[in-house]
Parts: structure tokens; C-alpha cells; sequence
């Protein structure tokens, strides 16, 4: 194929389409060459299909080729029918990812200064360096101490921590929102301007018991499939186990 | 027996079948148009005027037999009942008038509405017909039949149909739209015959656009679609009463139930999966009745639709139930299964007593009621168990005695009043004019008393007798069965008692006639001594008959005495106001402790007898056990043996007894007793959480000498919260321990939620609040109290949890506010820096911060049914009455607004209500009238007046800034207004009674005494203010009114019937 006919509208489509496709099975970059091929075994198999096409309309004496005819030149190439029904039903989804976009992830590596390597051992310096050479740098830039990061997870800890974060979630939140929406002043002021007491305006909605009887606050854990599963099951050991501690009798 | 039924009721003519049609409805006008044919077999010889029911309607013309535009008059007094002004504004003149308007379009009295004339023409052919067959007696009334069409439209209806539209073009609000009728006026949205005992058989036939879906009662025959139009027809064949004709028309998701394919579910677009979970065990009650009554269920389908904004939470119809969509709820929430649920069971009860044999008037509706409330009790019990089935019981008990000692007395039989000087209270009236909250508690007390009957005759006996009166309704249902046989649809008190007595030798008239006929209910007195030479407990029983409400009761009573040697019962005859009974003891006095003592439930108990006197084998003694008689209890007994009743007695409803005693005996032996209770996991949950409370009091009256932690306090530490490990292994046998928690070291953290044992879960929720009500010497609530609610909330962790913790969070809110106090507050600044930032307390501030916080929250993240901003803002109002901050009224008002959830709406209402009540506060008294008068929810307008009525502003005669001409003006317009809503006029009424009297409101100036007689030569004659009717015709037709004819007409029937 030659690359400098690109004045013909025919190649330049046929080039496009060619690369949309390429493209379309994750190739991001190709050589210039191995398009080239591309486009050449491309170009042959379509003029191929194309003069047997020519061919069998001429055997029947028609002057415009019927989809019949594609179907036989095409069963002539060895091109199974049902397979280009397949290409055409599932069309391309999964891309090839560019290996260049793959980043490692190293792990967090803690440095600390290890409590032995304190000032007065850096400052002892082996007998074999001479005197006039600088001091030795921090260890921190040349020693990978061990570390002994706070990581005790006991039970109160991480509870404590939990607890705070979704605290501090919370206030943030209202906070945020306050600041971005119509606000409703809690304290009747009586025209004094210290107030740092706030409602959020409630936004009228024409359905509110939507929001009141789907709510949101469960959403967080597991997936709500499972959980009706298991409830679905759970409900009538929930109603038996109300009246687990009956006696007496009416 | 029918044809004293008929006497009862003096129609003139039987209806046999009616169809209704529905051809056009529009949600953009809020209209519908129709019309309906009525089958009707005369009973008279001259029947020349048919008497219907219509309100609201616009009547277009009336076809009879193809002879079109007979002449017809279309009156209803109701509306002109305070048209003209009355200037004396009293309530007693108003309910008599109102009373006589009733009677007046009463279509058990034969009256209505719509007059139509029956032309000249075809009373002819009748007396032809009538003439020709003379020989043949038995066949002269039936052969003639009457097809009377209507065409009728609505438009813009206040009450019988309820249009839902969004005001909003979104697609969901489209979709959205719908309609459906809101209670049991069928005269609101169609002609008929208003009355629960003529039942007919129904074709409906609703005509919508394609997209929606109807409802109605009846089996679906045939749908069909022309144009965009779709067409349902549904045909009833179990005859009903008119007011028992359901409809629903809306774009509804429905979901047809896994284990019975008759009974289908609908709701609202968006809440499918909340409708699965909901109605997932709607079978069992039907089964279980089914099972119960031996009797299968008349309808062929069973409906159940879920809508926004009706007027009660569950309205009940022929084949069909309407519902509020609030009681759906998803599978994570667990408190609202028992409400739904028994909601649910009511509503399929009422497919059998109530919808299905109905009551033959207003007079007889506590039976139907109770009858009801009885299926429903037997199923919930069978549910929910035998304890919550007791403890409701009890509730119910001590409701309807609080309100007979507060209120009014409760009289069941409705019957109406004869002269004006009965008239001592607005609830003494007919049925159809009762306040909601009185027919609230008579409902409860209809309950106990159908209870009281099952109890006097059997169980078995009154299964017996229910399944005979659903049999022998079922032989009316029959295709070929005659038209008189259909009175067997409809029942009586007398004639239930004389199926009573037909069945079983008892005659129950005797108790109808102490619990039904009469209102009271007596107040027991009680106390005992034992003694020693003659082995004898001395039992002493006073009837106070001095208080409100009270009545004398003769009948027996049984008393159970536990002795040392077991459970003994007693059953003694109360005849006189003070009574002496001797009981023998069966125990002698031991002196060997260590052997176990027998109880009544079959166990055998090791018991700590050293606090025991030592002279007394009694250990304790229960009047009236098992609650069969409607009574007020006050027994005394010693300390101890309330203590050993809490502790060993296994009924609940003993316990809670006991309880309530123990709290005028704090002392250190019911401290540790109590604190045994709490901690005994066999015990049933809701006695463990009022013992909770109990203690709070004890330890709040022994605030002086009070020393150590407040047992529930560490009971709650030990349980929910995580402790060392070697403490924690003690917990497994309380449950609601965590795999997690086990393995935990020090400090006191609440454990992360697990809601898998709904007991402890109760407990677990219901206790912060219980310590929350703790006090110390100076009345305050200790710090360490008020630090350990901080931590539960902010330590709260639900993420592991299957279980939603929305009211586990807005309770501990609840608690929070119980440890408000109004002691050391002193200052009284107005400047609102100083308030909060100086004066006001470091724990209120951190309460108010906190519930700002939540309030804030809940608005982003919403709780199930908004519960944690509803505890919030009682909260916040609680907060501006005690603490004093000067909350602004306009949350409140925000908060009441159109748009919002409506339980968050009643709750900010009821505050406003609250706020009115305390401030005095104008400006909020105008908001909640304007609620009243304009909201389009007519529920909330209901629970307003209701919440009205028990916090009023002031009452009668009480001077107070609103106590003015310009509110009676105000309220008197209202009840004007409210022509077609009968339950909010009746509300209004009550509310006037509350606030002004029954006579002339004081606050006005007095009448001039000729205007008055004017007045009164006015109003006294109803027929002068009807003008449509030809005042010679009206006369001729009420004088004359079937006055021979019936008669005769009823035992033609009842002759023909056997």
C-alpha cells in the first residue's frame, strides 16, 4: 500500500476505519510497518471477497450482487457465517490496558531514628577516616532503621478511633452543608447579631415519605441483598423470640 | 326474628343490587363522573318517593325504569346546620339541632338526601301489577322491581374520596398520583343507601387512563382497554352495606402474597421491597381465623393498598383494606413490626365481623368493634405471645379507666339522646356523632367487654356461636338465597344475646346491661389480715362510688391467695359496697424454711422466707387475676409481699401489680429485689424495663441516704457494654454478647449494636432513658449519668449490625431529655449571649449542641420515619420550656409545614399546640387554626384537634388572654365549615365543650331575650328550612310514612321468608 496516495478519499476512510478498529481491541500505539501489513492483508481479503462477489453475480446473470452472493463468496473464504454474527452481537468490550499506565504501588515504609543511634554515637567516627573529612550526614539519610510505629490495635483504640472519625464525619458534613445551604437561625435572637446556631432549611419535597420510609443510614454495611436473605429467615425467629419467656396461662 | 328486624328499620324499600360506574376521572380537577343503578323491590303498596343518600354530589338527572328525568329534590340539611348564623352559640341547641338533621336524612328512619318522585306513570302499572296478582299474596311486593339510575358528579371532594396530587411535574410525583376513598361515608362520593344492614350484591366498573390501576371491592372480572382507556369491572357477590365499597386509583406496584394467591398487595411507586417485607405474613391471621371460626372467608380476594395521607391508619372494606403507606417498613426496622402487624390482622378480622356481618346500627357498633378487636387480640397473642398479649390487655384496661375517671363515661350502646337535658357531655350522642378519642377508648372497652362475654360463656361456646352467626350468613350469600335472608348479614346486641341464649342456658343481659347500657366501671378497695386461731384470711373489699366514673359492681370475683403450701383461687360474690369474706387458709405456719414452695404456674421455688412474718403462711394475694372485669385495683398488702410477688410470681400482669405498689416503699429490700428482676433474663422484657423505671423512682425518693451506682446502671455496663475479659465471660448467659467483645481488655465502651434479640434489644434501647430520669440530693441529674448517655452516643457503631439503629439513637435522645431540669435555673436575662455562653448550664449546652447536631444530621441522612428529628425537636421544645432558650418558633413552623414527613409534622404541630397551651402565644393559635382550616392532609387536621382537646389552652371558665369572643367566633366558624367531615366537626365539638361550655360562652356578652324566642320558633321546626320540597307533598310523605304499610309489608315478608 502506498502511503503517499492518502489523497484518495477511499484510503484515508479505509485507514481510519481500519485504525478505529485497532483501537477498538485495546491497541493504543502500533509500528507503522505492522499497520502497513494491516492495511495490505485488509485490503486483499476485501477485494478477494469483492471479485467473487463479481464472480458469482456474473454465474447468475444478475447485475447487482444480492446478499446471497455475499454469503456464498464469504463461505468460499472459509468465513463461518455464524461467527460474523457473533463479532457483530458482542461487540468489543474489554481493553487491553497500556502497560505504561500500570504504576507499582510500593508499600509506606516507616523511618525512624533508632533510640541507639543517638548524637554522641554519630559523632564517634572510626579511626580509619581522617579528621579533616566532614562529619558524617544525619543517619536518616543513610540508615533504614526498624520501626516501632504505635500499631497496638486493641479493642478500645480502634473503637475510640472509629468513633471519632464518625463524629468528626458527621460534624463536617452538617458543616459543609450548612454552608452551602439555606440556613434556619435556632435562636430567636431578638435582633442581636450573635447566632451560631443553625438548622439546615429543609427542602420542600412533593413525596416525603419517600426519603422518610427508604432511609439511607443502613447503607454503609453489607450489601442489603444478603441482609434480607438472612432477615427474611430471621423474622419469624424474631416475633418467636419475643414470646420466648411466656408462662401462664389466660 | 326478621320480621322484627324490619320493624327496626322503616325504609320502604329493599335494595337487592347495585352498580356503580365510574366513567371518567380526572386528577387535574379532582373530579369524578358516574352513575349508578339501584335494583329495588318496594315494600309499601303506594310507593311513590325513594329516599337516597347523597352529599357533595352534583346530581344530573335520574332515570327510573327507562322513564327518563323524573323529578327528584336534592337537600341536605347538614350543610344549612349552621349556614344561618346562630348567635347564641351554645352547644346544646347545636347537638340537638345536628342530632335532628341526623335523623333527618337517617336512612335507617327511611329519610336521605335525594328525594326522588316516583312518577305517576309507573305507580300505575305497579297498582296494575299489584291488582292482577291480588290472589297471589306472596308474590305482589317482590315482583315489581325498581331500576333507579343516577348520573352524578364530584368535584373537589373534602371527605368521602381523597385526591393525592403532587403539586410537582416530576415523573415520580406523576406516577404518584392517586385517589381512593377515605372511610366509611359512602354517601360522600356516590347515591346510595347509607346503612350498614342493607346489604347488596355490587358491579363497579371504573373507567382510567391507561397507566393506572383500580381497586375496589369485589372480584376483578374483566379489564379492558379501548383508546388509551382502560375499563376494570368488579363484581361483589357477597352482599355489603354501602359503606363498606372500597376504591383505589393510582399508577399502584402491586405483589400478589407467595402463600395465598387471593391476597394481593399493592403501594406507591418506589416502596415494592418495603411492600414484600410488610405483608410477607398476612396468611397466618387469615388462616388462623379461618381455623378459629371454622368458617372460610365470604370474599373471593383479599386486597390490601398502601396510600398516603388517609384519614385513619386502617380503614377496613369489603374484600379490600386501605392503609397508611407509614406502616411499611423495611426488614432492618424492628420496632414497627407489631403495630403493622396488628394493624394488618385487624383489617383481615374486620373481612369477618365487621365488613361481612355488620352491625345493624350505630347502636350496636361496640359489638362489631369488640368482636373484632377480639379476632385480632386472639391472633396477636398467638403472634406476639401470651405476655404482650396480657400487657395490652392491661393497657387497654387502665386507658379506658383513666379515661371514665377523667373524661367522660363511656356508655357502649349508642343510643340517642331524648331531651335536651341528657345532654351532659358531647360523646353522650348517636354514633355518627362521637369525638375520635372517645370512640378510641370505646373501642378498647367494646374489646373488653366481647372478652368479658368469651370469658362468661367459654372459649369454646363462643366459637360455637361466632361460626353458627358466619354460617348462617354464609346461606345468604347464596346465589338463590332469598332477599330476606340477607338480615343475617347484620347482627345486634339483642340479637346476639338471644343467639346467646339459644345456644348456651347463659343469659348475658344481665352483664350487657352493667358494661354496655351503662357507663362506669367500679373502683376496688381492698386489704386483708390473717388470722392465726382461726386459719382464716380475713379479706376486706370497699366499692368507692364517690369518684367520677365509678359504678357499683355485683358478680363474683376470684381471689387468689399464694400460700405456702401453693396457689389457692377463691371466687367470691360481691354484693354489697363493703364486703367480708373469709377465705380458709390451706397452709400452716412452717417452721422447716428450706422446703420449695409450689406455684400456680406448676413450679416448685426455693424461696427466702426470713423477711416474712413469721405468723403469716401468706405470701401474697391477687384480686381478679386474669382481668375479667373492667376495675380499678387498690389492694393492700406488706411490703414484703409485693417483693415476693415481683419476684417470684410468673405472670406479668402480677408483676407490673407489684411494681406499681413497690414504689411507695423504697427501701433497701426493694432496691435489691428490684435489682433481681432486672438481671433475671426469664423474666419478659417489658417487666425488666419497668422495673428499670421503678428503681429511677426509688432511688430518686432515697436521694438522700441513696449510696453506690444505680443498679441499672451497672446492670447496662455489664450487659451492653464491654468490661474485662474475665468479667465479660459472665455475660454469655444474658446474651447479646459479641464474638468481638469478648476478647477485649478495660474500659467501659458500649458494645458495637447487635440487634439480633429483639428482648434485649428492648431493654438495650428502652433503659438509658430510665437512668436518664435518675435525680441526686439537689434534684439535679448526676453528671456521671449524664457523661455515660454522651458516650453511648457518641460510641454508638451500627456498622456490623443487620439491624437499623434509628430508634435505638433518636431513644437515646429521649434520654437526654430526661435528664433535664428546670433546678438552678435562675437567670431570666433576655440577652441570648449571656444565656448560652455564660449562664446556661455545661451539660444543657452540650445537649442543645448535640441535638442541633442530630437534628442537622437527620436532615442529610434521614432515620427510618424521621424518628431521630421527631425526638429532636421534643428535645428542643422541651429545651425552650425548661432550660429557657429562646428557640425560634419558625423551626417549629418549618417543620410543620406541607412537605414534610407527617409523623415530623404532628410531632412539630403537637409542640405548637403545647407552645399555645403555655405561652398563650396568639400568633401560633392563628397558625394551628389556619393548619386546621387549609391543610390538605385531613389526618394531621384530625390529630390537631385531638392533641387540642387534651392540652387546650385554657379550659372553661379559666381566664386567659385567648379565653375571647374572637376565638369563639373563630372556632364556632370552623365547626360551621366542616359540613362534610363529621369526625373533625365532631372533634371541634368536643374541643368547644373543653374550652367554652356546653351553654353561652362566658366570655360573651348575654342575648337579648326576644331574639332568642325568635331564634328559637326558627330553628325549631326542621321543615322550614328545607325550600326545595313542596312543603304539601313533604308533609304527606312524612305523616303518611309507611305508617300501616310496613307493618303489613313485614309479615307478608316474613311469612313468604318461612
Amino acid at each position: 500500500m502506498d502511503n503517499t496516495n492518502t489523497d484518495n478519499p477511499y484510503d484515508v476512510l479505509f485507514e481510519r476505519s481500519l485504525a478505529v478498529i485497532i483501537r477498538e481491541y485495546g491497541f493504543d500505539n502500533i509500528e507503522l510497518s505492522a499497520y502497513h501489513q494491516f492495511l495490505d492483508i485488509s485490503n486483499t481479503i476485501l477485494r478477494r471477497l469483492l471479485l467473487n462477489v463479481k464472480n458469482f453475480m456474473e454465474i447468475q446473470s444478475r447485475t447487482e450482487p444480492c446478499p446471497a452472493d455475499l454469503a456464498r463468496s464469504l463461505q468460499m473464504m472459509n468465513v463461518k457465517l455464524s461467527s460474523l454474527q457473533q463479532t457483530y452481537n458482542h461487540p468489543i468490550k474489554h481493553r487491553l490496558r497500556s502497560p505504561d499506565r500500570q504504576t507499582e504501588t510500593h508499600p509506606m515504609k516507616l523511618f525512624r531514628v533508632t533510640s541507639t543511634t543517638n548524637n554522641t554515637s554519630r559523632k564517634h567516627r572510626p579511626i580509619y577516616i581522617p579528621d579533616f573529612l566532614p562529619e558524617f550526614p544525619d543517619p536518616h539519610t543513610f540508615i533504614s532503621s526498624e520501626t516501632y510505629a504505635d500499631l497496638r490495635k486493641d479493642y478500645p483504640r480502634v473503637r475510640h478511633l472509629l468513633a471519632d472519625q464518625r463524629r468528626a464525619l458527621q460534624r463536617s458534613l452538617v458543616k459543609f452543608k450548612l454552608q452551602t445551604n439555606e440556613k434556619l437561625s435556632v435562636i430567636n435572637t431578638h435582633g442581636t447579631n450573635i447566632n451560631d446556631y443553625y438548622l439546615i432549611k429543609y427542602t420542600i419535597s412533593p413525596l416525603p415519605y419517600l426519603s422518610a420510609l427508604l432511609p439511607q443510614d443502613q447503607m454503609e454495611s453489607e450489601s442489603t441483598e444478603t441482609i434480607e436473605d438472612e432477615t427474611v429467615a430471621n423474622i419469624s425467629h424474631r416475633t418467636k423470640s419475643l414470646s420466648a419467656t411466656d408462662d401462664g396461662e389466660m | 326474628m326478621e320480621l322484627e328486624e324490619l320493624r327496626q328499620v322503616t325504609r320502604s324499600f329493599v335494595l337487592s343490587h347495585q352498580t356503580l360506574c365510574i366513567t371518567g376521572v380526572s386528577f387535574d380537577k379532582r373530579c369524578l363522573v358516574g352513575y349508578t343503578e339501584l335494583t329495588l323491590h318496594p315494600l309499601v303498596k303506594n310507593f311513590n318517593v325513594i329516599k337516597l343518600n347523597a352529599r357533595q354530589l352534583t346530581i344530573y338527572a335520574v332515570t327510573i325504569n327507562d322513564e327518563r328525568n323524573v323529578e327528584f329534590s336534592y337537600d341536605d340539611p347538614n350543610i344549612q346546620i349552621l349556614s344561618d348564623d346562630d348567635p347564641r352559640r351554645d352547644l346544646t341547641s347545636f347537638l340537638k339541632r345536628q342530632q335532628r338533621f341526623f335523623e333527618y336524612v337517617d336512612p335507617d328512619e327511611g329519610n336521605g338526601e335525594l328525594t326522588i318522585f316516583i312518577p305517576l306513570s309507573l305507580q300505575q302499572q305497579e297498582q296494575n301489577s299489584s291488582t292482577t296478582n291480588d290472589d297471589n299474596n306472596n308474590n305482589n311486593t317482590t315482583d315489581i322491581v325498581y331500576k333507579v339510575t343516577i348520573d352524578f358528579s364530584l368535584e373537589h371532594p373534602e371527605n368521602g374520596i381523597h385526591f393525592f396530587v403532587p403539586d410537582d411535574d416530576a415523573k415520580l410525583s406523576r406516577l404518584s398520583r392517586h385517589l381512593f376513598t377515605t372511610g366509611h361515608d359512602a354517601r360522600l362520593w356516590f347515591p346510595c343507601v347509607d346503612s350498614y344492614c342493607e346489604p347488596s350484591t355490587w358491579a363497579i366498573e371504573v373507567t382510567v387512563e391507561e397507566s393506572l390501576t383500580v381497586i375496589a371491592s369485589g372480584e376483578l372480572v374483566e379489564c379492558t382497554t379501548n383508546n388509551e382507556l382502560k375499563t376494570y369491572r368488579f363484581y361483589l357477590s357477597t352482599p355489603a352495606p354501602a359503606p363498606f365499597i372500597g376504591l383505589a386509583i393510582g399508577s399502584f406496584e402491586s405483589v400478589v402474597d407467595s402463600n395465598t394467591q387471593e391476597i394481593t398487595n399493592y403501594c406507591l411507586p418506589g416502596l415494592l421491597t418495603l411492600l414484600t417485607n410488610t405483608t410477607s405474613f398476612v396468611h397466618e391471621p387469615l388462616e388462623y381465623y379461618e381455623e378459629l371460626l371454622n368458617a372460610s372467608c365470604q370474599y373471593p380476594n383479599y386486597k390490601q393498598v398502601f396510600v398516603t395521607e388517609p384519614h385513619a391508619e386502617c380503614i377496613p372494606f369489603a374484600s379490600m383494606a386501605i392503609f397508611n403507606v407509614n406502616l411499611l417498613y423495611p426488614s432492618t426496622v424492628i420496632e414497627a413490626t407489631w403495630h403493622s402487624r396488628t394493624q394488618m390482622a385487624f383489617a383481615l378480622a374486620n373481612q369477618f365481623f365487621g365488613c361481612f356481618i355488620t352491625m345493624r346500627s350505630w347502636r350496636d357498633w361496640w359489638l362489631l368493634k369488640g368482636l373484632a378487636l377480639y379476632l385480632t387480640s386472639l391472633y396477636t397473642r398467638r403472634a406476639f405471645g401470651n405476655n404482650e398479649y396480657r400487657y395490652n390487655l392491661n393497657q387497654d384496661m387502665l386507658d379506658v379507666i383513666r379515661y371514665e375517671r377523667e373524661e367522660n363515661p363511656i356508655r357502649l350502646d349508642f343510643a340517642p339522646i331524648k331531651s335536651e337535658s341528657d345532654i351532659t357531655n358531647v360523646n353522650n350522642r348517636r354514633g355518627t356523632m362521637m369525638s375520635s378519642q372517645y370512640l378510641e377508648v370505646a373501642a378498647k372497652k367494646a374489646h373488653l367487654v366481647v372478652r368479658m362475654i368469651d370469658d362468661f360463656i367459654g372459649r369454646e361456646i363462643m366459637m360455637q356461636i361466632l361460626n353458627k352467626l358466619m354460617c348462617l350468613a354464609t346461606t345468604a350469600c347464596l346465589k338463590d338465597a332469598p332477599l330476606s335472608s340477607r338480615s343475617r348479614l347484620h347482627i345486634s346486641s339483642k340479637s346476639f344475646s338471644r343467639v346467646v341464649s339459644t345456644l348456651t342456658t347463659k343469659d348475658i343481659q344481665a352483664l350487657l346491661t352493667q358494661w354496655v347500657y351503662e357507663s362506669g366501671c367500679p373502683r376496688l378497695i381492698g386489704s386483708f389480715t390473717f388470722s392465726r386461731k382461726r386459719n382464716v384470711v380475713e379479706l376486706e373489699l370497699k366499692q368507692d362510688t364517690t369518684i367520677k366514673g365509678s359504678k357499683k359492681f355485683l358478680g363474683s370475683l376470684v381471689i387468689r391467695v399464694q400460700e405456702l403450701e401453693g396457689s389457692f383461687s377463691h371466687t367470691i360474690l360481691l354484693e354489697d359496697s363493703v364486703t367480708k369474706y373469709e377465705l380458709t387458709c390451706h397452709s400452716k405456719v412452717r417452721r422447716n424454711k428450706k422446703k420449695k414452695i409450689p406455684l400456680i404456674s406448676g413450679d416448685e421455688v426455693d424461696m427466702d422466707l426470713n423477711q416474712m412474718d413469721p405468723e403469716c403462711p401468706i405470701l401474697w394475694i391477687r384480686i381478679d387475676p386474669d382481668l375479667k372485669v373492667i376495675r380499678e385495683l387498690q389492694f393492700e398488702q406488706a411490703d414484703y409481699n409485693w417483693q415476693c410477688e415481683l419476684r417470684y410470681e410468673r405472670d406479668i400482669l402480677s408483676q407490673f401489680e407489684a411494681l406499681e405498689a413497690l414504689k411507695r416503699y423504697p427501701s433497701q429490700n426493694t432496691r435489691e429485689t428490684l435489682g433481681t428482676v432486672l438481671d433475671s433474663s426469664n423474666c419478659f422484657y417489658r417487666v425488666r424495663i419497668e422495673c428499670a423505671y421503678v428503681l429511677t423512682h426509688i432511688a430518686n425518693s432515697m436521694a438522700n441516704t441513696w449510696t453506690g451506682t444505680l443498679a441499672t446502671l451497672s446492670f447496662f455496663r455489664r450487659v451492653f457494654m464491654s468490661t474485662n475479659s474475665t468479667l465479660s465471660s459472665t455475660n454469655v448467659t444474658t446474651s447479646s454478647t459479641n464474638n468481638l467483645s469478648l476478647t477485649v481488655p478495660s474500659a467501659n465502651i458500649v458494645r458495637i449494636n447487635d440487634f439480633s434479640n429483639s428482648q434485649m434489644y428492648m431493654i438495650q434501647k428502652t433503659i438509658p432513658q430510665a437512668i436518664a430520669l435518675q435525680r441526686n440530693k439537689d434534684r439535679v441529674c448526676p453528671p456521671e449519668v449524664i457523661n455515660f448517655l454522651f458516650e453511648l452516643i457518641h460510641y454508638n457503631e451500627n456498622s456490623k449490625n443487620r439491624f437499623s439503629d434509628a430508634f435505638y439513637r433518636s431513644s437515646l435522645i429521649d434520654s437526654l431529655s430526661n435528664t433535664l431540669t428546670n433546678i438552678g435555673l435562675t437567670s431570666t436575662t433576655t440577652n441570648v449571649d449571656l444565656l448560652l455562653n455564660h449562664t446556661l448550664d455545661t451539660n444543657t449546652k452540650r445537649i442543645f449542641d448535640e441535638i442541633l447536631l442530630q437534628l442537622n444530621y437527620d436532615k442529610i441522612i434521614p432515620s427510618y420515619g424521621f424518628c431521630v428529628t421527631c425526638s429532636c425537636l421534643r428535645v428542643l421544645h422541651k429545651l425552650n420550656i425548661i432550660s429557657g432558650i429562646p428557640i425560634d418558633i419558625n423551626v417549629f413552623y418549618e417543620y410543620a409545614s406541607y412537605g414534610m414527613f407527617d409523623r415530623v409534622r404532628l410531632i412539630a404541630c403537637e409542640i405548637l399546640v403545647e407552645q399555645i397551651e403555655i405561652r398563650m402565644n396568639q400568633d401560633v393559635f392563628e397558625y394551628i387554626f389556619n393548619l386546621i382550616t387549609n391543610d390538605p392532609d385531613y389526618n394531621l387536621r384530625h390529630k390537631i384537634i385531638q392533641h387540642l382537646c387534651h392540652h387546650p389552652p385554657f379550659r372553661q371558665n379559666q381566664t386567659c388572654s385567648l379565653n375571647n369572643p374572637i376565638t369563639v367566633h373563630r372556632l364556632w366558624s370552623l365547626i360551621k365549615n366542616f359540613a362534610y367531615d363529621n369526625q373533625i366537626r365532631n372533634d371541634l365539638v368536643e374541643l368547644y365543650q373543653i374550652m367554652f361550655g356546653l351553654s353561652r360562652p362566658n366570655c360573651l356578652p348575654s342575648l337579648n331575650e326576644t331574639n332568642e324566642i325568635l331564634i328559637k320558633d326558627e330553628l325549631d321546626d326542621v321543615s322550614d328550612t328545607i325550600v326545595d320540597i313542596d312543603p304539601e307533598r313533604l308533609s304527606y310523605f312524612r305523616l303518611a310514612r309507611y305508617a300501616d304499610d310496613t307493618k303489613a309489608a313485614a309479615s307478608k315478608l316474613a311469612s313468604t321468608s318461612k
